[in-house]
């Protein structure tokens, strides 16, 4: 192997260490299944890496892991669509003991953003959960800043008038 | 003028658009800020991540192992010519050998050799009558030699 592949490899350990948290936490977040997230997060992981062996021109290495990782999403569902499990019945999935608390989490979460429009749920998952900026969110949805802002606006109107109203 | 038109025009579609949008996503824009910004950080905190998410220890080694693994030579050599090769050998082996003999067969193989060999002996024996003895030749060859002899002996009385 040569020194060059060696450094690409380096790099891609970085940014493993760096992302690979991240990049489950967002993809547990919407499957909810640690194997499945795992390979997705792998998968992604390839790509960057793929890209940086073939020396694609990428703008940001940032903004392009994000848009990967919602795609491979994205795709997951439109490959198994028999796989979903509807909410109420995502309790009950047997899942192993040091992964409940995370999956009480995902439980939870998606519960909240269960009343909202898909899309407002996305936006309030992509703010609040994955720490992500309105431009960001912006560029990855492919809306312009103010849409994103005003629907996470109206999601959280929601949530208030919904929490005053179980109150 | 007609360049202004224009603008008008592409101005108010695209008003219409923007409101035609907002009320497909059910948007209400003109929230009034004290009302949003009340109760703001409860939610927020709400919807913030509660507990740690790691991913397992060798989701590391595993990415890594397949991204060396994609880096590795590739082989140069192909094998799928070397199958179908082998393939073809195998149907031309099975097409040329010949059918395992059943019991008939044998018999009837017996019974072949048997009377090739019976008409190969009448053959034989038959050539063997054929053939003149050595009594017979020197029998012949006496008389041929007396004959012969009395020839000779009848042409000296004559001259």
């Amino acid at each position: 192997m040569n020194e060059e592949t060696e450094q690409l490899l380096s790099e891609l350990e970085r940014i493993v260490v760096e992302r690979q948290d991240w990049l489950f936490r967002f993809a547990y977040m919407r499957i909810g299944v640690r194997e499945d997230a795992e390979d997705v997060v792998q998968e992604v992981l390839l790509n960057v890496f793929r890209r940086l062996r073939e020396k694609m021109h990428v703008e940001s290495l940032e903004q392009y892991v994000i848009r990967s990782i919602s795609n491979a999403c994205k795709d997951y569902f439109r490959r198994r669509p028999l796989s979903i499990v509807p909410l109420d019945k995502a309790e009950q999935v047997p899942v192993h003991e040091g992964d409940k608390q995370i999956h009480e989490e995902f439980v939870r979460i998606n519960k909240l953003l269960d009343t909202l429009p898909q899309e407002q749920s996305e936006i309030v998952r992509l703010k609040c959960y994955d720490d992500l900026t309105f431009k960001q969110i912006a560029e990855l949805q492919d809306i312009p800043e103010a849409t994103a802002k005003s629907r996470y606006r109206y999601a959280i109107m929601h949530l208030k008038s919904k929490m005053r109203g179980d109150s | 003028m007609y360049i202004v038109n224009c603008q008008i025009v592409n101005a108010f579609l695209q008003h219409t658009k923007l409101h035609v949008l907002n009320d497909m996503n059910n948007e209400n824009i003109n929230i009034p800020e004290e009302d949003f910004n009340e109760g703001l950080e409860d939610i927020e905190q709400m919807l913030n991540p509660q507990c740690e998410f790691k991913a397992s220890d060798t989701l590391k080694d595993e990415v890594l192992a397949r991204a060396r693994q994609e880096v590795k030579p590739q082989r140069k050599v192909k094998i799928w010519p070397w199958v179908a090769a082998a393939c073809a050998v195998g149907f031309l082996m099975l097409w040329l050998t010949p059918p395992e003999k059943t019991q008939r067969d044998e018999v009837l193989h017996a019974y072949l050799v048997s009377a090739y060999h019976a008409k190969h002996q009448l053959e034989v024996s038959n050539q063997m009558d054929a053939r003149e003895s050595f009594e017979d030749i020197e029998r012949r060859l006496r008389i041929e030699g007396v004959q012969l002899k009395e020839e000779f002996k009848m042409s000296n009385q004559i001259y």
